[in-house]
């Protein structure tokens, strides 16, 4: 409740800072909807399609737009749609400066966090996630054998952890502080050499720390991709919705986005975007799959 | 009809024909079959061949698909999921996303692979070694025991006919153990899409069994068998082409007998099955029914030909039954036809012969009133001259009586003589005997003199007697003028008889000319008592007269106009007649003649004629009849003309003179005599001058027969000549100077002498009087012929008018007239003094 009341004040106090974000109507008079995507995964690809491009593309074309791609990353991309910069600081977060607004939406597989909604619109879950642990090949962590409780398999997950050095990406969705890792006197390794998520394993397979966090959709590539190079230990987080992000001043086009995302759910373009670039993951979030609204 | 015979040739060799077409077909049919083995035996290892390679084709596919499984074990998300397991990553912690990308390979496999169109694999299970599927979409349980021995090259294959699946089943090993295995399950369907088959009808197709209790037909068809026929074909020897009837207990359709070759799918429990019909496999030639036809219809061939040919012979004989029934029928016919046409001839000739009677009955009844006509007609002058010789027999007479005795008797005979000679012109001309001696006349000249012959008579009856003639005097023509005289006189005399007062016209009429042939048509119209229309017609015909009465009043034999008819016809012509009773006739004939060059009216051959007629001869002459009265005129005669005559009454005696006499320098021979007639006398006569080597004697013919007939026969008995009596004096004179010669010429100058007579001879014509005068005055009808040659001669000079007053008392037979006139006329003409002179002289 403090925290809500926080966020209130501090919006309070830098609303008149705040630039002008653009609604639903704004674009719509603009003819533009510039979509804020960051390469990650299957959302937004390196060669500019991906799971959230062809969903935006569509809502674009749903509100009678032209689609345009603004490429960002996870340190940046808030503040490319507010055009201020977020700063979290315990369990409050502010914003600061100002900055141009790049974009009228973010959907680039963005976690839907706490904090994040303290200073965005999230509109209703398009695709779900969990964060893993992992850890090289020969770690002499053993994953957790998995019980029919997942809090209890994170807890069992954490509690390998000890005091080995982790691998994480503050701002993102391993950001540590999403899954109350900084105070269990865990190495903590922030990796800032990019905001690429993908870069992640490869530096744990470059040893530069012994275990790093993994999201599941880029856990299902790199597992494949270096098997037997690393081994899922155990969750970390429960499931984690993504969704699309939008500024606080555009409900009307996050409610608009909301609509279209029922609306191609129900007319099965969202299964095809998932079978398209993410096959399998029904067998891996059967529940999130299996809820339609 | 020449090609019946042809035909029945050919009808005849039919059989035969027949009999080499069966052995021709024969032979064909043995090669047929020969081929059709050969055929059989190369189309048995070609289907055989076929099928085996479509066998192969179905252990290569599904090699292909097994080989496809082993690729799909051996994929990097299946080792992944494995090297992950190893690691001891739990399932739904890690393994679930190799899981993931495994069925994500699996979903990608299933939907890029596919044939024709279908996809390949059913179902992709990857199961681990307890048979646990990891994969998501495995059935329930494993569709084949599991797991599997872990032997790398094992494959399990397994065919569910029931279900419709190939099961494949690789093993997964991990690090040399046994860690699960990789299971696809397709549809048999799409192996069926490799088999061949006939939709249309189901000729050909094959099929896939594995001996049990399935069979897989091509997948269009998607057939099925029952159980029992995948039993009956699966044991079907392998690799060899068999017959099966049918396949009445399954469901794959037949038609007929097949074939049935079944080829083992390598590598599999399965056999193809591949169905041929065999009318597809054998072609017609297999055909039972072309076999059976090959074989029958050369035999029903045959025996159509041979029935053919006996039905054939049976309709010949037949035909020629029929041909000879129809021949006789004809035949019949004809002879109905004969017999019809003999009837109508029968009765044709009946009516002829009817008519014939009627007309000899007519003819008969007719020549009864001839003959009675002719009777009367000759029993008047006979009764005359018989009557008047009995007197002058009996009785002492004055000289006066006994003259009148003798001139009845003279006209009784000439009377008989004219009758003579009409009934022989009439015969002549019947006969077509009597030819026309034709010389050169004025036919105007001719007209005026046969006129002027009657115009005495007329005159004695107060009737005129008119000439007309449209044709010049100079216009000579080539015509008998003695017939046309004969015939005018007819004309004229019958005018002057039937006419009592009135005039008589006779006419010349140059009604046509054609080139220098002229038509001339003579007419006589008289006033006279006319004849009825129905008596016309006959008036032409023989023995006829307009009415008996007429014969009776009128006299005359009715022969006359059936002359006229008769000559002018013989002339190029004809007659005619139109006439009222009462009021006159008119009777006409024409005559073609030819024109000659216009001549003055007596020409230089005419005036020497009649000099060479009237010049006397030198000689002997034997005349030999047995006729007394005839001897007595010819020697009469004769000696008048100078001639010595000796007399014989048969032939013996004129062969006897003849023998006894070397000096006779003629013969006139009677042909008809007692003892010796003309003919046997003639060639006795022949024979001595031959025999003596004699000179040649001319010896005519002296006879009544006129016709030629009996000129040629006494010309071929050795005669030289011939003379028809009664002998006409003038043709006396003429053949005798003819064969004599003559014996003087009168002179030349006696016209100067008398210029009354310029262009006559005065000698010859006071020769002719001196003869004419004793003639007339016997009352001998040779007087008249006579007369009329001095009458000619006389004509268009002064004595003219005066000699045919004369011929008109002749041709009435005034003799004693004529003889007056013509003293009157000698001496008034001084003929009487020339004569005189030359006598004195």
């Amino acid at each position: 409740m403090n925290l809500i009341l926080k966020l209130a004040l501090c919006l309070g106090l830098w609303s008149g800072n705040l630039a002008s974000a653009a609604d639903l109507k704004e674009i719509q008079a603009r003819g533009e909807l510039r979509h804020l995507g960051i390469p990650y995964a299957n959302f937004v690809t390196g060669s500019g399609d991906g799971f959230d491009v062809e969903l935006v593309q569509g809502f674009a074309k749903h509100i009678g737009v032209r689609y345009s791609l603004v490429v960002s990353d996870f340190y940046n991309v808030i503040r490319d749609l507010l055009g201020k910069d977020p700063v979290r600081k315990g369990d409050e977060v502010s914003l600061t400066g100002n900055y141009p607004v790049k974009g009228d939406m973010i959907a680039t597989g963005f976690t839907v966090l706490p904090w994040r909604e303290a200073v965005l619109l999230y509109s209703k879950p398009t695709f779900p996630s969990q964060v893993l642990l992992v850890a090289r090949h020969d770690s002499k962590l053993q994953p957790i054998k998995e019980s029919k409780s997942l809090a209890q398999d994170i807890a069992s997950t954490k509690a390998l952890i000890g005091k080995q050095s982790l691998l994480v990406m503050e701002r993102t969705c391993l950001d540590p502080s999403n899954y109350g890792l900084r105070a269990s006197g865990i190495d903590l390794k922030a990796y800032n050499r990019s905001s690429n998520l993908s870069e992640m394993v490869p530096a744990l397979i470059n040893k530069e720390a012994e275990l790093t966090l993994l999201d599941v959709p880029d856990a299902i590539i790199d597992l494949k991709k270096w098997a037997g190079k690393i081994k899922v230990i155990g969750p970390i987080s429960e499931y984690q919705d993504l969704a699309a992000a939008f500024p606080k001043d555009a409900p009307e086009l996050r409610k608009e986005f909301n609509t279209y995302l029922q609306q191609i759910k129900a007319d099965g373009t969202y299964d095809r975007l998932v079978d398209k670039y993410y096959p399998g993951i029904r067998r891996y979030f059967p529940d999130f799959f299996s809820r339609r609204n | 009809m020449s090609q019946e015979p042809n035909k029945l040739e050919i009808t005849r060799w039919l059989p035969w024909i027949a009999v080499l077409f069966c052995c021709y077909s024969f032979v064909l049919l043995w090669y047929a079959d020969s081929a059709q083995n050969s055929l059989r035996q190369s189309m048995d290892e070609r289907v055989l061949m076929e099928s085996q390679r479509r066998a192969d084709t179905l252990t290569a596919y599904i090699d292909d698909r097994r080989n496809e499984v082993r690729e799909i074990v051996e994929r990097y998300e299946i080792e992944a999921y494995f090297i992950n397991a190893a690691l001891g990553m739990s399932q739904r912690y890690g393994l679930l996303s190799n899981l993931v990308a495994i069925d994500d390979y699996f979903a990608r496999k299933k939907a890029q692979r596919k044939v024709l169109g279908v996809p390949i694999f059913d179902q992709i299970v990857l199961y681990d070694e307890r048979g646990v599927a990891l994969t998501e979409g495995a059935p329930p349980s494993p569709p084949l025991p599991l797991p599997l021995s872990g032997n790398a090259d094992e494959v399990l294959m397994q065919f569910d006919m029931h279900s419709r699946h190939v099961i494949i089943a690789v093993p997964v090993n991990f690090k040399g153990a046994y860690r699960g295995a990789v299971v696809t399950i397709s549809d048999l369907g799409n192996i069926s899409y490799l088999l061949f088959g006939s939709p249309a009808k189901w000729k050909f197709q094959e099929y896939l069994t594995d001996g049990r209790a399935a069979i897989l037909a091509n997948s269009t068809s998607r057939r099925w068998t029952s159980e029992a026929s995948a039993v009956e074909l699966s044991s079907l020897p392998l690799n060899a082409v068999m017959s099966i009837p049918s396949l009445a207990k399954g469901e794959v359709e037949s038609n007929g007998s097949q074939w049935a070759i079944r080829s083992e799918v390598r590598g599999t429990p399965l056999s193809l099955i591949t169905l041929i019909p065999k009318e597809d496999l054998d072609g017609a030639l297999d055909s039972r029914f072309i076999l059976i036809t090959l074989v029958v219809f050369p035999l029903l061939l045959l025996t159509a030909t041979i029935a053919l040919h006996r039905q054939r012979n049976r309709s010949l004989a037949l035909q020629t039954n029929n041909q000879l029934l129809a021949d006789e029928i004809a035949r019949r016919k004809r002879l109905e036809d004969e017999l019809q046409i003999n009837y109508q001839k029968l009765q044709s000739l009946t009516e002829d012969l009817q008519l014939n009677v009627r007309k000899a009955e007519e003819a008969s009844r007719a020549k009864s009133d001839f003959l009675a006509m002719m009777s009367h007609e000759i029993r008047t002058p006979m009764n005359g001259i018989l009557g008047m010789a009995q007197l002058l027999n009996a009785h002492e007479m004055p000289e006066s009586e006994r003259r009148d005795c003798i001139r009845i008797i003279n006209d009784s005979g000439n009377t008989l003589l004219t009758l003579l000679n009409d009934i022989l012109d009439l015969s002549k001309v019947e006969a077509g005997k009597l030819e026309l001696r034709l010389v050169e006349c004025s036919p105007a000249l001719l007209l005026d003199g046969c006129a002027r012959l009657y115009s005495e008579a007329a005159r004695s009856k107060q009737i005129d007697l008119v000439v007309r003639s449209n044709l010049p005097e100079r216009v000579f023509i080539k015509a008998d003028s003695d017939r046309l005289r004969q015939m005018l006189g007819n004309l004229i005399g019958n005018a002057v008889k039937f006419t009592q007062r009135g005039e008589i016209e006779v006419s010349l009429t140059q009604i046509a000319t054609h080139g220098d042939h002229a038509e001339l048509e003579f007419s006589v119209r008289d006033t006279g008592i006319g004849i009825d229309q129905d008596k016309l017609s006959s008036l032409f015909e023989p023995f006829t007269q307009a009415d008996s009465s007429t014969a009776r009043q009128f006299g005359g034999t009715g022969l006359g106009l059936s002359i006229v008819r008769k000559l002018a016809l013989l002339m190029g012509g004809n007659t005619g007649v139109e006439s009222l009773p009462g009021k006159g006739s008119r009777f006409w004939f024409s005559i073609r003649a030819t024109r000659m060059a216009e001549q003055s009216p007596i020409s230089a051959a005419e005036r020497s004629l009649q000099r060479d007629k009237y010049a006397n001869f030198s000689g002997t002459i034997l005349v030999a009849d047995d006729n007394l009265f005839n001897r007595r005129v010819i020697q009469v005669a004769l000696t008048k003309k100078g001639l010595n005559v000796i007399e014989a009454e048969n032939g013996h005696e004129a062969v006897q003179h003849f023998s006894s006499q070397s000096d006779i320098d003629l013969i006139l021979m009677d042909v008809c005599m007692p003892e010796m007639d003309g003919f046997e006398a003639t060639a006795r006569i022949r024979q001595a001058q031959l025999e003596a080597s004699l000179r040649h004697c001319p010896i005519i013919a002296f006879t009544a027969n006129a016709y030629d007939e009996d000129r040629q026969r006494c010309l071929d008995a050795g005669m030289d000549d011939f003379l028809v009596k009664p002998v006409n004096m003038g043709e006396l004179e003429r053949v005798i100077g003819k064969w004599l010669g003559k014996a003087d010429v009168t002179p030349a100058s006696a016209n100067e002498e008398h210029p009354s007579l310029r262009l006559v001879d005065v000698a010859l014509v006071a020769e002719m009087v001196a003869s004419l005068i004793p003639l007339i005055e016997m009352h001998l009808f040779d007087a008249i012929a006579e007369f009329e040659a001095l009458r000619k001669m006389l004509a268009g000079t002064s004595s003219e008018g005066l000699t045919e007053s004369i011929s008109n008392d002749l041709v009435i037979l005034d003799f004693d007239a004529a003889a007056r006139k013509l003293r009157a006329l000698a001496t008034r003409e001084g003929w009487s003094s020339l004569l005189q002179e030359r006598s004195v002289a």
